[in-house]
């Protein structure tokens, strides 16, 4: 089976691709965002990660109405009304031909299928920075663990050729599936929300003991595997969710007592709000989460309670 | 640069150091300084008074009168004295370069400086003494009619294929004078080198007068100078009496200090600060200064520096107020320019660079103190100049680059990066010795040059976009109709696109022969009727050759004429996209091109679209890069066939200056997609506005691919978000960034730009030009456009105060 694997090479659904990423691991690295995401966190600020499939962003601000997209749309999703250009969302097969004819670049695509190799030749074009940085890939989401054949032959791929590799997960896989992603990582990035179960599953659409218990045996792993391998817990920060100092400490509790010395740290992410106007460009305008990060004296208190 | 948002800090006064508080003081007359008649007034009497004598004796004479008539003073606070002008942040004025602009604008009422009424008559007089006499209006005597109409129709004046007007007006710099010469031997041993040369040298024929003259005359600059720091050593002294408590003491000290150098040579660290700020003011009362730059301070200063902490003499503290008081004496100099100069030359943009690190004659690392406190003083006494640039290798002092990481995050746009490999080997293939080569520093923006052997630089600037679109219109500028170039054929005539290539290459060498011949008869014409002077006693080997640096004075002339190119990505740009959809797709034709092009794709929105879609240099596609390094090849092999003045070559050097706004007002619409008007790239290898959207690493492959070893002067420009720069891991990985622009791929230069909030503010205007503009907030990126205005002005606040 392994073999099999090397010779044939998947596909997956990318939706972004960033070089020169600083701050998703050590050194340089790209960050390659894998499209679907098991959870439906209420303040996603990448939406368009959500869904597997294709979906066009659209920006109605920047559109002059030209019709050109309502001219190549193959089936017919995109009509016109007085002021606007309407997008009917179950007709559109996300082909990403309106993007290129639109004029003014109204129309981003968030989902592209690439090939491992494709995939690892844009990766591959920054070599130097990572051999100058020790420096590597990360993967990212959505949650990569949803395209996990794929994930796995990028990171099995990135290792062969010598780079460092990073995901960022939510954990919420089966242990055997993640222990076999892990294999191929240097460097998880973990998210854990909330310790409450019933708040995580309202928050989150789904409950956390399948994350605690793979963060836990994820620890035991790193023990195991030893100092080549990190871990770093995330939280993010959702205002009035999980960001009360009761809430943040109850996470500190958990990382150090279940945890223990093998996680190399713990960072506290402060909300961002820099995905909003996507629900806008996706029509789901209504979802917006429309919240405020937290104020830089709360991050102060927070940082203060961290360290101690 | 505004020099207000380079803000100091809300400190009171009191926490202030020296440096900050003169500086405080000071720009804050930048808007309401004047135009001091002082030296205009001088040299026009010193001219009138030597009437009928020899033009270089008559020179030298108007520099003695200006540095030993003219009105000084010593400003509070300040430890170095000397200043470029009789007032503080005043303009002064070189009327014998050029004084018709002045005229016309004063008839038409549009003068744009600050002049007190009453010298306004003043003024005209000099302007009427010099009309005739000014070094432009005789130059253009000089060359006839034929050429000034050739050279009208093709410069400013016509369609600007090159530029020519400014170069006529402006003097030369771009060289680094031995001032630590002077601090070993003093004025004294100068003067007595002249006097060596002349008991050696006969009048017997005209080479002989020519060579006894030009000595005589750096004789009575040089002897002007000692009599020039003497002048202040008697009017600090005359302070000092009426001062009390430490004032006191410092002046007295001043007056010690100038009672000693320039005639003899620098006991201390003191000394040599004094010595150099002089002789960088003797230069510019004589020629003013462009470029001109000191070199490598902290190994020349280091010496004095070290003798003294070990005797105890000065504290680490005291040498960094003196680097500071330096910094505040080079920003206080202004440029008094025409309205078409200034904007070329981007403001008041001055060159006078410094070189910090590098490598010593034997490879070692050659970081000291010294480079140190000159960065810390930057970074204290947050002044545009002088400016920084550090020389890279592998194995530069790691907590040094951190240093210079943490002043690039300041935003100031400098210090500079400089690739030592790189650089050496070119030096080393145009002859340099190993030892001078391993010597070298960067002098004006991003030359590199030997310190007081290598002759000043001159550049064509040539507009290429501009020949693009004469090449794509059998010889006619589309913009004005009038045929100018070569008869090469329509665009719809070339069937491939190395017929193309073919015919613009023969366009850009017909335009740059003009150009070049125009540049030569300036160099020559300059060197016979304005010589430098002072600047050629500071020079190897104008004393024995008993010629000027502009002449063939200097030991090397290697690099000393080149082309700038301005707009080679813009031209790379387009012929990409002309390959894909002329040539290769044919999806377009070559008429409907070019009449989209003379509407500004008005009305043809599609193929605009297109076009801007087409592979664009800066984002890692080898498609188009290579097309960008084979023009660079191009340009390269054509120079390096060209003769220059004085037994050298042409060289290339595209470090745009200001240029690329002005040459792109005049170019229309591109087949890159360019709009008509707008800004073409800058430097040698920025991407066009806007059009690299894979992030940085993408752009320096993409400026990798060019061979950087050949070209002199690669300037590139990179913007990073201050949130790119916050910690120090941050900082480690801008440096590996760096690291691999040099070591792996091979660069020269590369200096970087924080965007800062008017960037940010016209990317809210015009989104369509910062598509690549990144921005990160708490460990997530964003691109800019992609953002919500509301997201987008909380930023704006976090940016304004400092990020
Ligand atoms: S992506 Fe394809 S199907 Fe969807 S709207 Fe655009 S053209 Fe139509
Ligand atoms: S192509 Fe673009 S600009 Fe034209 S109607 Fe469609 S979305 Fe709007």
């Amino acid at each position: 089976m392994e073999k099999n694997d090397q010779i044939k090479s998947s596909t997956g659904s990318v939706f972004n691709i960033q070089r020169y990423s600083i701050h998703d691991g050590p050194g340089i690295r790209t960050t390659v965002f894998l499209k679907g995401c098991p959870m439906e966190c209420f303040w996603c600020q990448n939406p368009e990660s959500q869904a597997i499939k294709p979906e066009i962003l659209f920006n109605k601000s920047s559109c002059t109405l030209c019709g050109y997209c309502a001219n190549v749309c193959p089936t017919g999703a995109n009509s016109f009304s007085e002021k606007s250009v309407i997008i009917d969302r179950a007709k559109c097969a996300g082909c990403g031909i309106c993007v290129e004819v639109c004029p003014v670049n109204a129309r981003v695509i968030s989902g592209k299928e690439m090939t491992v190799e494709e995939v690892m030749d844009l990766v591959l074009k920054d070599k130097a920075f990572y051999d100058n940085s020790n420096g590597g890939i990360t993967l990212s989401g959505g949650d990569p663990i949803m395209q996990k054949e794929f994930a796995l032959q990028l990171l099995r791929r990135s290792k062969e050729i010598g780079l460092n590799t990073a995901i960022e997960t939510c954990g919420y896989a089966t242990w055997p599936i993640l222990k076999s992603i892990i294999e191929y990582t240097d460097f998880i990035f973990y998210d854990i929300k909330c310790l409450d179960s019933s708040k995580h599953l309202k928050a989150t659409g789904k409950d956390n003991i399948l994350i605690l218990e793979n963060a836990k045996k994820l620890a035991k792993e790193k023990a195991i595997l030893g100092k080549e391998k990190t871990m770093k817990i995330r939280v993010p920060m959702i205002p009035g969710f999980n960001d009360s100092i009761e809430d943040v400490q109850a996470v500190l509790r958990f990382v150090k007592e279940e945890l223990g010395p093998t996680v190399s740290d713990l960072e506290i992410l402060r909300y961002n709000n820099l995905g909003e106007a996507k629900y806008d460009r996706l029509d789901r305008g209504k979802e917006r989460p429309g919240m405020e990060p937290q104020s830089n004296e709360y991050m102060e208190i927070i940082k203060t309670i961290i360290k101690a | 640069m505004n020099i207000r948002s380079s803000h100091l800090g809300k400190e009171n006064s009191k926490s202030l150091t020296r440096g900050q508080r003169i500086w405080e003081r000071l720009r804050d007359l930048r808007d309401t300084a004047e135009i001091s008649l002082n030296r205009a007034l001088l040299v026009t009497e010193a001219y009138k008074e030597t009437e009928g004598q020899p033009k270089i004796l008559r020179r030298a004479k108007a520099h003695e009168k200006i540095v030993t008539e003219l009105s000084i003073y010593i400003d509070d606070d300040q430890l170095l004295v000397g200043d470029f002008a009789s007032k503080p942040m005043a303009y002064e004025w070189w009327p014998e370069l050029t004084v018709r602009w002045v005229g016309e604008v004063l008839e038409s009422g549009g003068f744009p400086y600050r002049i007190e009424p009453d010298k306004i008559t003043q003024m005209k007089e000099i302007v009427e003494y010099w009309k005739d006499r000014e070094a432009k209006e005789s130059f253009m005597t000089y060359i006839g009619e034929d050429m000034r109409n050739t050279l009208n129709a093709m410069n400013e004046n016509g369609s600007l294929a090159f530029f020519a007007e400014v170069e006529a007006q402006t003097e030369k710099g771009w060289h680094v004078p031995n001032y630590p010469k002077v601090m070993k031997i003093g004025l004294t041993g100068i003067i007595t080198e002249i006097d060596e040369e002349l008991s050696k040298t006969e009048l017997l024929d005209n080479d002989s007068y020519a060579k006894i003259n030009f000595l005589r005359a750096l004789k009575i600059s040089c002897q002007a100078g000692i009599r020039y720091a003497k002048r202040y050593a008697a009017l600090a002294k005359e302070l000092a009496e009426k001062s009390e408590g430490q004032r006191k003491k410092e002046l007295e000290r001043i007056a010690d200090t100038c009672g000693w150098v320039l005639e003899k040579p620098a006991r201390n660290f003191r000394d040599a600060m004094q010595t150099m700020l002089f002789c960088h003011l003797l230069i510019f009362w004589d020629v003013r200064l462009s470029g001109i730059s000191f070199g490598r301070v902290d190994q020349f200063l280091y010496p004095y520096y070290k003798q003294d902490i070990e005797n105890g003499t000065i504290t680490r503290e005291e040498a960094l107020e003196l680097l500071e008081c330096f910094r505040v004496k080079l920003s206080s100099m202004r440029q008094f320019d025409s309205k078409i100069t200034k904007e070329a030359r981007s403001g008041e943009t001055q060159f006078h660079n410094c070189t910090l690190g590098g490598q010593l004659t034997d490879g070692t690392d050659a970081v000291n103190e010294m480079s140190f406190l000159w960065i810390e003083a930057a970074e204290r006494v947050r002044t545009p100049h002088p400016t920084l640039t550090v020389r890279w290798h592998p194995g530069l002092n790691p907590d040094f680059a951190m240093k210079v990481a943490e002043l690039n995050r300041l935003g100031l746009g400098f210090p500079a990066w400089y690739c030592d490999e790189t650089s050496i080997s070119y030096l080393k293939n145009r002859g340099v010795t190993h030892e001078d080569a391993m010597n070298y520093v960067v002098s004006g923006c991003v030359l590199h040059t030997i310190p007081h052997k290598s002759a000043s630089a001159w550049p064509a600037i040539v507009n290429l976009p501009k020949i693009l679109e004469i090449t794509m219109n059998n010889g006619v500028d589309p913009r004005l109709g009038t045929k100018i170039g070569l008869e090469t054929g329509h665009l719809y005539d070339f069937k491939t696109l190395d017929e193309l290539l073919e015919a613009f290459k023969k366009q850009v060498s017909f335009f740059t022969n003009i150009s070049k011949s125009y540049l030569n008869h300036v160099r020559v014409f300059r060197a016979h009727e304005l010589p430098n002077l002072f600047i050629s006693a500071l020079f190897d080997d104008c004393i024995q050759r008993g010629d000027g640096v502009f002449g063939g004075g200097a030991y090397y002339q290697q690099s000393s004429m080149y082309m700038l190119p301005v707009g080679v990505v813009d031209v790379g740009d387009s012929f990409a996209a002309m390959k894909k959809y002329l040539f290769e797709e044919c999806s377009i034709g070559s008429e409907e091109l070019l009449k989209a092009l003379k509407v500004n794709f008005e009305g043809k929105e599609d193929l605009h679209k297109k076009l801007l879609d087409a592979p664009k240099f800066g984002n890692d596609i080898e498609y188009v890069d290579y097309i960008v390094r084979d023009i660079y090849s191009f340009l390269i092999e054509l120079m390096n066939s060209i003769k220059a003045p004085y037994g050298s070559v042409y060289e290339v050097a595209p470090h745009s200056l200001s240029f690329h706004g002005a040459a792109g007002r005049r170019v229309g619409a591109l087949p890159s997609g360019r709009l008509a008007g707008v800004a073409l790239s800058d430097g040698a290898c920025s991407p066009s506005q806007g059009r690299d959207v894979n992030g940085p690493t993408a752009v320096i492959n993409s400026a990798g691919r060019i061979d950087h070893t050949p070209i002199y002067g690669t300037l590139f420009n990179m913007k990073f978000h201050p949130s790119a720069l916050e910690t120090k891991d941050d900082l480690e990985k801008f440096l590996a960034f760096i690291k691999t622009y040099f070591g792996t791929l091979k660069g020269k230069h590369i200096q970087f730009n924080v965007v800062d909030r008017e960037t940010l503010l016209d990317a809210q205007k015009h989104p369509e030009r910062h598509r690549n503009l990144i921005v990160r907030v708490a460990g997530y990126s964003a691109l800019w456009v992609e953002l919500d205005e509301k997201i987008q002005n909380e930023i704006l606040t976090r940016t304004a105060h400092g990020a």
